[in-house]
């Protein structure tokens, strides 16, 4: 809405926001409908995480926590995607379980899509399981990692007691795991982890979280407590290239990359509205 | 006044609580202590799953009186009960009659009305987010510039296309999450422990007691 005595710059300045949203939808819908290939560069951190998983012995055993719910899944999900599909495609076993009681609702919808025992041969309670969730926040994992089956004591799929499960002789305590990995967004997470199963038990750990969490879980990847980081769904799309199975994380880079540029020439446009009214008011 | 109520006792409880939680971790107190340890944790576990019923219970007391009496917007409270039973009742453990997480309606109701209800409110804070920046990253002071490149540049490290255009985006945006950023986040870490000590010390010895009937006596 252009009101009387409105110059060019403050109409630069004061763009209404309804036009941006516009045109954030179009510019994040159009790269996802007709996608432009714009070429994405791997970084270290990615490597490193991709790097984990690829030169675990084989018979390592693995927790693979779902710290999030459904309102992470644009950014999550392909990532804990990318990263099941590589972990059924190695000779490790796993336990997936669960901080966030939306957690195994988001595994199941994956694991649904993977089809273990179909695609990657993999048998149910002796190559992988799925324990569910562990009510009690970072109580829960501090009690998971002292004692699995009296924390635990059914399974997700089945609801068996988890000590029938061959998979489950190997996987008492935090002591037994080689590798962590958590999916996260916020509490319990990374934070949480760290001070109850890096710090007591050593376990080396791997963390996919949202971008927005990124720089919060920085220090502990800088401090050697967590191995890798895989911030957002750029990164994302980043290791699914290294797995060479390009998903929906790839489908989303060039939209991130499109509503990033959007967004940087608005904000270019509003400084300079702001700095010609400033100059023609000195 | 009663001895059960006076505001010791509960003091005395979170104190003791607090210390077996606390001690084992330092100490070693034999397997007797640890156990101990374990089982305080378990009940905490327990404890807050019994919590979710009484989140249910105070949302039946919130509505229900806001429906009865036709106050405004009483529609939604009426749409949030309905949903609400109908995803518990379908979402009951009784396996033998079909009930529970893998109920098709459960299921379908999770998996075509949370799950993008869920992501779209998330989303839709991309929009926000737009909208605030374009408001906010304005060069009006000088720590306002600073923000403003030091955002910019972070936008460009990592949208893909930033990095395919020219790789030094990559350099100037790590370098800016792993050294002012990380330095920054350290000092937060650093100073939240020391307050929680504080406040946890605090709360052992009687002087916190935030928690205890809004901290009067």
């Amino acid at each position: 809405m252009v009101t009387q005595g409105e110059t060019l710059w403050d109409r630069l300045e004061n763009i209404d926001r309804r036009v941006l949203y516009l045109l954030l939808w179009i510019v994040v819908l159009s790269p996802l409908i007709s996608p432009l290939g714009l070429p994405v560069s791997i970084s270290s951190s990615t490597v490193k995480y991709y790097e984990t998983i690829e030169n675990l012995p084989p018979g390592s055993m693995v927790v693979v926590s779902f710290d999030f719910g459904l309102s992470a899944l644009g950014e999550l999900y392909p990532i804990a995607f990318a990263t099941l599909h590589h972990l059924f495609s190695k000779s490790v076993k796993f336990a997936i379980i669960a901080t966030w009681n939306e957690g195994p609702i988001v595994a199941k919808m994956i694991i649904d899509k993977l089809k273990p025992e179909e695609t990657y041969n993999k048998v149910y309670g002796e190559d992988w399981i799925f324990l569910g969730w562990a009510p009690g926040g970072e109580q829960a994992m501090a009690a998971l990692g002292r004692d699995f089956w009296g924390t635990i004591t059914l399974d997700y799929l089945y609801k068996k007691p988890v000590s029938e499960y061959s998979i489950m002789q190997n996987l008492k305590s935090a002591e037994d795991v080689d590798l962590l990995i958590s999916f996260e967004t916020g509490t319990p997470g990374a934070d949480e982890w760290v001070r109850q199963w890096w710090e007591p038990y050593r376990v080396p750990m791997l963390v996919a979280c949202i971008g927005v969490m990124a720089p919060t879980v920085a220090p502990y990847v800088q401090a050697g407590q967590v191995l890798a980081l895989l911030p957002g769904l750029r990164a994302g799309a980043e290791y699914e290239k290294l797995l060479s199975k390009p998903g929906l994380a790839t489908a989303a880079a060039d939209a991130i990359s499109t509503s990033h540029i959007l967004v940087l020439a608005f904000v270019i446009i509003g400084n300079i509205g702001y700095l010609a009214r400033r100059g023609r008011r000195k | 006044m009663a001895w059960y109520k006076r505001i010791e006792i509960p003091i005395l409880i979170t104190a003791i609580c607090a210390l077996i939680q606390i001690l084992p971790y330092y100490f070693t107190l034999g397997p007797v202590a640890e156990d101990f340890q374990s089982n305080f944790v378990n009940w905490q576990m327990v404890v807050g799953t019994g919590a979710l019923l009484v989140g249910a219970i105070a949302i039946l007391q919130l509505h229900i009186p806001r429906i009865m009496q036709r106050r405004p917007q009483w529609e939604y409270s009426l749409a949030l009960l309905l949903t609400f039973i109908i995803m518990v009742i379908f979402g009951l453990p009784i396996k033998e009659v079909g009930l529970g997480l893998t109920n098709p309606v459960f299921e379908f109701l999770y998996g075509n009305i949370l799950t993008p209800l869920s992501s779209t409110m998330y989303s839709i804070l991309g929009f926000f987010i737009a909208s605030a920046a374009y408001r906010a990253f304005r060069a009006r002071t000088l720590e306002a510039t600073v923000l403003l490149l030091a955002g910019s540049l972070l936008m460009l490290k990592n949208a893909p296309i930033g990095t395919a255009f020219w790789p030094g985006f990559g350099t100037i945006g790590d370098w800016l999450f792993n050294i002012p950023n990380m330095s920054t986040q350290r000092a937060i870490y650093i100073g939240g422990a020391l307050g929680a000590i504080v406040l946890g010390v605090r709360t052992i010895a009687g002087y916190e007691k935030g928690y205890l009937r809004g901290g009067g006596e």
